[in-house]
């Protein structure tokens, strides 16, 4: 009798484990390796309670705006806004990022200011701006849904709580993977995935003239560093200086990935430039007015009618379509 | 904030259990109990919230005053250390903290704590706070005491509404906000604290009109320390006057 207890005893503790495989996430051998908490390894149910979770409306104070409401899977899950209106129209002041690949990110956000995946969903949910709701009330409104409830159970085993809310969001965030660009077909030896002119284009971005790879470098486009590109003299957002307390970073933002840049326009934190054109007439100029805290990477340079149509025709190749019809 | 108090009793009987294991057993001495209390108070006059004081010519009210207190360390005269090294207090109108342990009678000459959170449990890198108990002061509390935008916790919160056009009327909403790690408070009190054989009491003074001395509460409508550093260093200075122990 005992002994059988103890058998059933230990199938219940292992059930859990049994029933929920590991979700994959596919990504190309030539990215590195994805670093995630040992506390939520994605399984299919953590990913798919977060998936609900970001299409809900709910998530917001009057319910009206879910996750998507600024990340739309059709834009590389931003907005075209420069700004995106939260709860009631209010107007925060950042342009809404593009969401993929933010698996990779050690520091999230435009100021680096959240550490983990885990942790980011509290920004939007509670901010007044935003969602405009305490994560506290959130679960109390989330935890009467039976369904919710057992999901939180089969993906975390207990309750739906903050702690289940902001893991699988960060889970199914982390499956956001884009590497399926004509870029990354050219880069993987497909020599006419990129046209000759977006070719010309990429040599364009990797030189010294242009210097945009000593920023916008490495598999996702980006080296992660926090950089000033001399948009202005004087921010209105302080950018990572409301993180560090430190005035050298002023001005500073993440250096974005370029992926997908095609189809998530307006640009920059403030969504100030409309198109790429505008982006490369700005770049043209950038080094000649140089900032406080500018960054002495920038160079001014002029681009030919040509070189500018080549440049842009690569940017292009960074589009990946797999998103836009899917979710 | 009842369970808070639970959790933070248990920590002190635990902190005490390993005390009192290194004890000798041989004589009897006196003993102790010790509860935390705070008093926050405007220039002598209790705080209530919602009610209007006046601080440097301006009328204001407030509807959330806290802050963690962290790194205890009392020493008393007969050569004892309380730590309480990992045991946060959240510094609140109502909270109180009991102690439900005894220690020896023995006055305390010195008391050692800091305002806020230290670095490791700020970086949110072990555990973070939606990963904590909610009856831990360092979980997820109603007024919210971690930031979200940022890492880590709010190491002090007054919020509240001002006065901005002299009317009389507080209209206008406020919020004072520190954190980040340069923003820690470190204390070191020669104090002159008697314990008697049975109930004592700690409390924990702070006075808001100390704490924001220098500052027109009519234009300075807030600081979440980054966005408007000035005032938060003023702030983090003055906080070394306000808070006292009685
Ligand atoms: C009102 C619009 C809005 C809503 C709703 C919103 N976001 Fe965002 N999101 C933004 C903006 C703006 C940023 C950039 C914030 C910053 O840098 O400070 C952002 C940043 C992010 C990032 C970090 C990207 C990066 O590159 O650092 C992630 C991940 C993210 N959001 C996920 C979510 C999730 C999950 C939800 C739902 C819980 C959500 N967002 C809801 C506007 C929104
Ligand atoms: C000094 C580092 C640096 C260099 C060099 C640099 N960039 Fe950037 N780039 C940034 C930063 C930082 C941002 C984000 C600024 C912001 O958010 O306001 C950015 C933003 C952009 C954006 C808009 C991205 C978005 O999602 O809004 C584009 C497009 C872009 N850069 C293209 C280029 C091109 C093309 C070059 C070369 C001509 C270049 N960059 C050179 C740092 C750099």
């Amino acid at each position: 009798m005992h002994s059988w207890l103890t058998i059933f005893g230990i199938i219940l503790i292992i059930w859990p484990g049994c029933q929920e495989p590991s979700f994959e996430i596919k990504v190309p051998d030539y990215f590195p390796e994805m670093k995630i908490p040992e506390d939520n390894v994605p399984t299919t149910a953590r990913v798919e309670l977060g998936q609900r979770l970001f299409f809900d409306k709910s998530l917001s104070l009057d319910s009206s705006i879910s996750c998507r409401s600024c990340h739309l899977p059709e834009l590389a899950f931003t907005d075209g806004k420069a700004i995106s209106p939260g709860i009631h129209g209010r107007m925060g002041n950042r342009n809404s990022p593009s969401i993929l690949n933010a698996a990779y990110l050690d520091l999230i956000n435009k100021d680096g200011g959240v550490r983990s995946l885990e942790l980011q969903p509290l920004v939007p949910i509670e901010d007044e701006n935003e969602m405009g709701i305490p994560i506290q009330k959130l679960v109390k409104r989330l935890e009467k849904d039976r369904h919710y409830q057992k999901m939180a159970m089969t993906a975390y085993g207990r309750n739906l709580d903050a702690y289940v809310i902001t893991r699988s969001l960060a889970s199914f965030v982390r499956t956001l993977i884009s590497s399926d660009s004509p870029y990354d077909h050219f880069m993987q030896g497909d020599s006419t995935a990129l046209s000759p002119g977006a070719q010309k284009g990429l040599e364009l971005f990797r030189s010294e003239r242009l210097n945009c790879t000593s920023c916008h470098s490495g598999f996702n486009l980006t080296n992660n560093q926090f950089e000033n590109n001399g948009l202005y003299q004087v921010y209105e957002d302080p950018g990572r200086s409301l993180i560090t307390l430190d005035s050298v970073d002023l001005g500073k933002f993440r250096v974005p990935s370029l992926r997908n840049i095609a189809i998530t326009a307006p640009y920059m934190h403030d969504g100030s430039l409309q198109t790429l054109e505008e982006v490369l007439t700005h770049y043209q100029k950038a080094g000649q007015d140089p900032t406080t805290t500018q960054s002495d990477k920038l160079k001014s340079f002029i681009l030919s009618e040509e070189e500018e149509k080549q440049l842009i025709s690569f940017l292009q190749g960074l589009t990946d379509s797999i998103y836009l019809a899917e979710l | 904030m009842k369970p808070a108090i639970k959790y933070f009793s248990l920590a002190i009987i635990l902190a005490l259990f390993g005390l009192a294991c290194s004890k000798d057993n041989d004589s009897e001495p006196d003993m102790a109990t010790l509860a935390f209390a705070f008093d926050f108070h405007v220039d002598g006059e209790s705080l209530e919230l919602g009610k209007d004081y006046t601080i440097n010519g301006t009328t204001v009210s407030f509807d959330v005053a806290n802050f963690y207190i962290g790194g205890i360390e009392l020493e008393q005269a007969n050569g004892t250390t309380i730590g309480l090294q990992n045991q946060y207090l959240l510094a609140g109108l109502d909270n109180t903290a009991t102690l439900n342990g005894e220690i020896e009678v023995s006055d305390i000459s010195k008391a050692r704590f800091f305002v806020g959170v230290d670095p490791t449990t700020n970086s949110q890198s072990e555990t973070d706070f939606t990963s904590r108990p909610s009856n831990d002061p360092l979980g997820i509390q109603d007024p919210a005491m971690h930031w979200n935008w940022n890492t880590g916790y709010k190491f002090l919160r007054m919020d509240g509404n001002t006065d901005t056009d002299g009317d009389g009327v507080t209209e206008t909403g406020v919020a004072y906000h520190l954190g980040s790690d340069p923003m820690l408070k470190n204390f070191d009190l020669t104090t002159q604290i008697d314990l008697e054989g049975g109930e004592n009491t700690l409390t924990f003074s702070f006075d808001l009109a100390t704490f924001f001395t220098g500052v027109d509460l009519s234009t300075e409508l807030d600081t979440h320390t980054g966005n408007n550093l000035p005032l938060a260093e003023l702030l983090h200075e003055n906080l070394g006057n306000a808070l006292t122990l009685e």
